[in-house]
Order: C-alpha cells, then sequence, then structure tokens
C-alpha cells in the first residue's frame, strides 16, 4: 500500500469511524472476503445511508449485530487495516467479532432481539398488508359495497393484496431470518418457496380435513407432504439453518466448484432437515400449545379464560394463531357460540394498549411515534404483527403489559359470558360478530375498555421500573456537554509570550544537535529540544491549541497559550510509515491541557522498521526578540521543564 | 504577481520537514507574501502549521504565488525549492 493510498484509506476510516457513532460506539471490527464488519454498541447512532457515500464504499447493510460495508475482494484487506489502526483494534477474527456482538446481551436477549431484526426487516410489508386486512374487512362487511360491482371489486383485489403477504409470511421471514444470521437471503427465499410449494397440501386445509395428504416413507420414517403456510416458527428456524448451511459450505466447498455446489448442497440439506425434523418439531410445538390453550378454556372457567386471552399473543409471535380458526370453524359448528373470538379480541386490543402506553412514556421520541401510531391502528382491525414486532416485543416489557392486559379483558369475558356468532374479524369490526343476547355489544365494548385500559395502565407502570436505560442513556449526552462548558477553549495569545514548557515525554533529554537529521538538527525549523522516548506517548508540553495533526500522525503542531507555535515531530522520516504504528488522540482545534496526551505510537514496531525514535520539539515561528533556553541533558517527564521561552 | 503551477512527485507530499523548510525560504523576502493554493485553499507558504494543514500529496497540483517588492526573486527561489525537494 504506498502513502497516497493510504492516505486515501484513513480518510474512509476517518469517516466511517465518524458516521458508525464514534470510537466510543466501535466495538470490534473485523472482514471477510469482500466486506468490512464492524461491531456496534448501538446501531441507531449509526448512519448508514451516510456510509453508502464514504467513498470506495459500494453498499452498506445490517446483518446481526455487525455493520456491514462492502467494499469487495483485495481493497477490503487494505481498508481494514487502515480502520483497525484508527481504532486501535487489530487482529480480530471473525469469530472475536461474534463473541464481542454477543456478549452485549444474555441468550434470551439475544433471542428476542434476533427475533425482533428478523420481523423489522419486513415490517413495511406486514403493516401495509395488515391495514389493507382491516380495510377489506370493514368493506367486507357493508351490503352496499357488496352489491355494487365496481366496489365489490375493488374490495376484492384489496383482500387479495391484503391476505398475499399473510400466506407467504414463511418465505418472508425465512428470507429476513436467513440474512439476520448471515447467510445470502436468496437462499432463505428458496427455502421459504419450498415450505410453501404447490406440491404440498395446504397446511390450514390439511388441518381442517378439507385435502388428502401424501405421506412418504424415508428410511421407515413417514414424511407427511403439507405446506408450512403459518408456519412461523418453522420459517424462523430454517432461516436459521440456511444461514448456517450457507457459511458452512461456503467455507468447505473448494472455490473452483464453489458457485455450482455450494448452494446446492444447503438447499438440499436444509430441504431435507425441514421435512425430517424442524417440520414436524415446529408442527408439533404448535398443536401442543394451541390444544393446551384450548382444552383450559374449556376446563378451567375463569382462570382458563384469564390464561388464554393472556398468552394469545404470544402464539401470533410464533404464527399458530393461523390454527385457532379451524377450532373457531370446530366451536361453531358443534355449539354455534365461538367464546375464543372475543377472548382473541380483548388480547389484542390489549396489546394496542400496551402500545399506546409505551409511545406515552416516549412521546418525545419521533421515531417510536411513527411506529407506534399505524400499529395501534392496525390493531384495531385485529392485526397485531407491527405492535408486536414493532414496539410491545421489541422493547420487551410493553408485551407483559399488554398480556395482562389481555387476561384481564378475558375475565371479562368470562363474567359477561360473551361469545361471536362468527370468525375471522376481531375489535372494531369483529363487534358485526358479537352475540347480542344479554347484552351483548355492550359487553363487548366494556370487555375491549377494560383490555385496552389494562393494556395501558400496565406498560406505564412496567416502564416506570424497566425503562430506566433509555433515560439514562438521553441524559449521557447532556453530561458530556457539561464537561465540555467548564473546560473553556485555550485561546492563544495574537504575539509570542513569555512561557514555561514541560516534558512532552517520557524519556532521556536529547540536545537538537543530535538529531539523526539534518533539518531538524541544524535547527533551520527552529530552536528546539529533543528527548528519547521510553514510552510511546506524547503530551501537551503547555496548554495550547491543536492546529495541526499530521495526516500521517507522526507530527503534530500546536499553538500555546502563550502563542507560541511548537512543531512535535515523532521519529525521524517516520512520515514513510504513511500513519501506522501511530494513533492521534487529539484532533485538529482542540483545545488541550498540559500534560495530556496527544499521540500514542508503537515505540517497539517503529524501532523494529529501522527509524530513529528521537523526538523534536520545534518553536517554529519564534520571534526574534525572543530567546528560548533549555534542557540539554537528564531524564524528561511531564513533570519537568524542559524549556523555557523568555524575551532576549 | 508572479505565480506557478506545479504538480508534487514527493511521494510523501509536503509532509512536516519540507514545510518546514519552504516557511523557511517564504520568510526569507521581507515584505513580499508567498502563498500555496490547493483545491481552492489558499495558505501562507511562510506559515508552517497552515501549510501542513493543506495536507498536499503525490499527484496534487498546487498553484504558489508571490507578491510584493520582492515577487520576482520570491517566485524564483520557491519555485527552485519545489523543484529540488517536492
Amino acid at each position: 500500500m504506498d502513502a497516497t493510498k493510504r492516505q486515501r484509506y484513513e480518510k474512509i476510516a476517518e469517516e466511517i469511524t465518524k458516521l458508525a457513532g464514534g470510537k466510543d460506539n466501535i466495538q470490534g471490527i473485523a472482514h471477510c472476503a469482500t466486506r468490512l464488519r464492524i461491531v456496534l454498541k448501538d446501531n441507531d447512532l449509526a448512519d448508514l445511508k451516510a456510509m453508502e457515500d464514504v467513498d470506495l464504499a459500494k453498499g452498506v447493510f445490517v446483518a446481526g449485530d455487525q455493520v456491514q460495508i462492502i467494499f469487495g475482494a483485495g481493497l477490503v484487506n487494505d481498508v481494514y487495516e487502515v480502520v483497525a489502526d484508527y481504532n486501535n483494534m487489530k487482529n480480530m477474527s471473525l469469530s472475536d467479532l461474534k463473541t464481542v456482538a454477543n456478549q452485549k446481551m444474555n441468550p434470551l436477549q439475544r433471542i428476542i432481539k434476533a427475533l425482533s431484526d428478523v420481523f423489522v426487516d419486513i415490517m413495511p410489508g406486514i403493516l401495509a398488508a395488515a391495514l389493507l386486512t382491516g380495510l377489506s374487512g370493514v368493506l367486507g362487511n357493508i351490503e352496499f359495497v357488496q352489491n355494487n360491482a365496481t366496489l365489490y371489486g375493488i374490495t376484492t383485489l384489496v383482500n387479495i393484496a391484503s391476505g398475499a403477504i399473510f400466506g407467504f409470511l414463511p418465505l418472508a421471514v425465512a428470507y429476513s431470518a436467513c440474512k439476520r444470521f448471515g447467510g445470502r437471503p436468496i437462499l432463505g427465499i428458496v427455502m421459504g418457496c419450498i415450505m410453501l410449494s404447490g406440491s404440498l397440501a395446504d397446511a390450514y386445509q390439511a388441518a381442517q380435513g378439507l385435502v388428502e395428504v401424501t405421506t412418504l416413507h424415508i428410511f421407515g420414517f413417514p414424511v407427511e407432504l403439507v405446506g408450512f403456510q403459518g408456519g412461523i416458527i418453522v420459517a424462523l428456524l430454517m432461516g436459521y439453518v440456511t444461514a448456517m448451511l450457507d457459511k458452512f459450505f461456503e467455507r468447505k466447498v473448494p472455490e473452483v466448484v464453489r458457485l455450482l455446489v455450494s448452494p446446492l448442497l444447503t438447499t438440499l440439506v436444509g430441504a431435507l432437515l425441514l421435512f425430517t425434523v424442524i417440520g414436524p418439531v415446529g408442527r408439533g410445538l404448535s398443536s401442543g400449545l394451541t390444544n393446551v390453550l384450548v382444552w383450559m378454556t374449556q376446563n378451567l372457567g375463569l382462570i382458563g379464560y384469564a390464561v388464554f386471552s393472556g398468552l394469545q399473543q404470544l402464539l401470533v409471535i410464533t404464527g399458530l394463531h393461523h390454527i385457532l380458526g379451524a377450532v373457531e370453524a370446530q366451536l361453531l359448528a358443534d355449539t354455534g357460540r365461538n367464546f375464543l373470538n372475543p377472548l382473541m379480541s380483548v388480547a389484542i386490543i390489549a396489546q394496542g394498549g400496551a402500545v399506546l402506553g409505551y409511545m406515552l412514556r416516549h412521546r418525545d421520541n419521533v421515531k417510536i411515534r411513527e411506529l407506534s401510531i399505524p400499529s395501534f391502528i392496525s390493531v384495531l382491525f385485529g392485526i397485531t404483527e407491527p405492535a408486536l414486532f414493532g414496539v410491545n416485543l421489541r422493547y420487551r416489557y410493553p408485551i407483559i403489559g399488554g398480556c395482562i392486559g389481555g387476561a384481564l379483558g378475558g375475565v371479562v369475558v368470562y363474567l359477561t359470558n360473551l361469545a361471536a356468532l362468527g370468525f375471522g374479524t376481531t375489535v372494531l369490526p369483529g363487534i358485526a360478530l358479537a352475540d347480542p343476547s344479554g347484552n351483548g355489544y355492550v359487553n363487548y365494548i366494556i370487555a375491549h375498555a377494560v383490555a385496552i385500559a389494562a393494556g395501558f395502565i400496565m406498560t406505564m407502570v412496567l416502564g416506570g421500573f424497566m425503562d430506566k436505560a433509555p433515560e439514562q442513556a438521553a441524559s449521557a449526552p447532556a453530561k458530556a456537554e457539561e464537561k465540555k462548558d467548564d473546560a473553556p477553549a485555550i485561546v492563544p495569545a495574537e504575539t509570542a509570550q513569555p512561557e514555561s514548557f514541560y516534558g512532552y515525554a517520557n524519556g532521556t533529554i536529547l540536545p537538537l544537535e543530535q538529531v539523526k537529521d539534518e533539518t531538524f538538527a541544524s535547527g533551520v525549523l527552529g530552536d528546539g529540544v529533543a528527548v528519547i522516548p521510553s514510552e510511546g506517548k506524547i503530551y501537551a508540553p503547555a496548554d495550547c491549541v491543536v492546529t495541526n495533526v499530521a495526516e500521517t500522525k507522526h507530527a503534530i503542531g500546536l499553538m500555546t497559550a502563550g502563542g507560541n507555535e511548537i512543531l512535535i515531530h515523532i521519529g525521524v522520516d517516520t512520515v514513510k510509515l504513511g500513519g501506522k504504528f501511530f494513533t492521534a488522540l487529539v484532533k485538529d482545534g482542540d483545545s488541550v491541557r498540559k500534560g495530556q496526551p496527544l499521540i500514542a505510537f508503537d515505540l517497539e514496531q517503529i524501532k523494529k522498521a529501522g527509524y530513529e525514535t528521537a523526538i523534536p520539539m520545534l518553536f517554529t515561528d519564534a520571534p526574534d526578540d525572543m530567546t528560548l533556553s533549555k534542557e540539554t541533558a537528564g531524564a524528561m517527564s511531564t513533570q519537568t521543564k524542559v524549556a523555557e521561552m523568555k524575551k532576549a | 504577481m508572479k505565480q506557478f503551477t506545479y504538480t508534487i512527485t514527493d511521494p510523501l507530499g509536503i509532509h512536516a520537514r519540507p514545510a518546514g523548510l519552504l516557511a523557511k525560504v517564504a520568510k526569507g523576502f521581507g515584505d513580499t507574501v508567498v502563498t500555496v493554493t490547493k483545491d481552492g485553499t489558499t495558505v501562507k507558504a511562510s506559515q508552517l502549521m497552515k501549510l501542513m494543514g493543506l495536507g498536499v500529496k503525490q499527484g496534487n497540483v498546487v498553484t504558489v504565488a508571490a507578491e510584493g517588492p520582492a515577487e520576482e526573486e520570491a517566485i524564483a527561489a520557491v519555485e527552485e525549492f519545489f523543484r529540488t525537494n517536492l
């Protein structure tokens, strides 16, 4: 890497570091074949959009806890070296990086974070579909609309548009999960397509016994050819597995045949695992959970109702709630009264209450408002995915508040003996389904009011205990600003004043004449002192302003409070290192106090690279009417006075 | 005013040492002011820190100008310095 390139990369390093939220926000840096990977403390502090405009960067995206910047093969190695140097984080492997990323959270937090990341990525699609579903639900219930050919046509199209993403949600989830866990997204899509392949029986129809299911026998084990519609858990697992397989085969398959063989193996092994292990396990979980909940409502009375409506939204997270439609149909067929519908409806509205509670606690945060309002609206139409994944689950405690609200709503449903006469819609449009007998409509409204209020209040209360972290984060920058205030900027004198200068390094003083560089030794750049350093750091010799840190960081220009211009030059000819082994601890324009560290450098490495390490400090603009008295021998530390500028 | 443009050939550009030497040269002409311009930023060649701050690298094109009573001598000396050192 020559110096020109090096400088270009340094600029890139500086920009990336700034856009990543500063050095403090960077926890680790590594690179793969084409991408620079950075683990951040808080991804929200990074400006990903602006990063795309960084010189030579070809793209930026977030995968997991890593911000990944595409530079391309070869180039990335050089850029990495400079960026890592710049941030003092060399020699991290990809697995180190993952460890750093994972250390941030405990396992449960990691799972929730991963789940939330997966859904945040596909949220725009879900949100659009959710609101359209609400719209088509309302339109579908208006008789006038149904009787007008044009309006009916439009409603039907809205219905198709809204239903599609939910029908293919496993595909979207497999895609997003595969991407989240570091696999190539297209392989996640392929896996999603397999799950929903037209050659498989539709899961909903199969659940209701409407279609024949073919069973294959592989090594004696039965494999049912049923699709995974609504199989969110399976899709999540498959996304993860696909990503792992992809990464594994990309590593192991020889490069010559990699493009041909690696995706093939990933898809083949993934599909086999899907049908033999992951699919059956996921499905077992689904029906097990659902059956337990339904059994409770039928046998445990009030407690059963409360538990069902309290936990029903957790089924939504896993995607298992779609199965409940079959149960509702069965209930209606058997008894004519569907009590699950109002239970689900109160569970849903309670999550809406939780969203409102969270939003109120963070009413100053525009991002949260933007997310919360449409989420709440879609809740009104019975769709909770945006609220759950966008807000409640993501910030953890609102989901608890919402579940408690749902449970209380369930109690009211039990006490008022509420039921529905149909199924398919809930909350606002759902009122049309309520059984009017025994003040059904009024009770429906009361149950929902209790649920939303309880969800709202519980979230507010829980937030009081569990919401400390964001508040602390908010107060931290304020503190930083205060600090700046009590350290007023240094204003150098207009003309050079008499001033004392202290040791700018720890080591042994050397007369300037003995520095092995003609330019410095001759004093042509100005009179001064020199030091043979014993440690890799230089300090401010007096209160001063940093006028110029050389791009190669081997030299620094200072303007002292007394108006004296100083150049400190670390080593001889070290400009040729192009910044390697040097780290600037201050930047141009900084006010620094006497004794404050300015530049750190790797003394041993510089010696090893064959450079003289003597550090001259020169007064480059001393007026003719001033003279410099200076020490020429002895030890130097930040406590020893090494030079004094006096009137001649 | 006298001026010339110059493409830096030194692989290390105008770093601390040549900047110091150039500042020395530029200071030697009394009231005559020598300036260096790169990408629209102009600094006095006599000011070492400003000169370093320009960050002139190999391949950069700079415009050097001298203005004042001794501008002929100044521009000649500075041009000589650039050709020899940069």
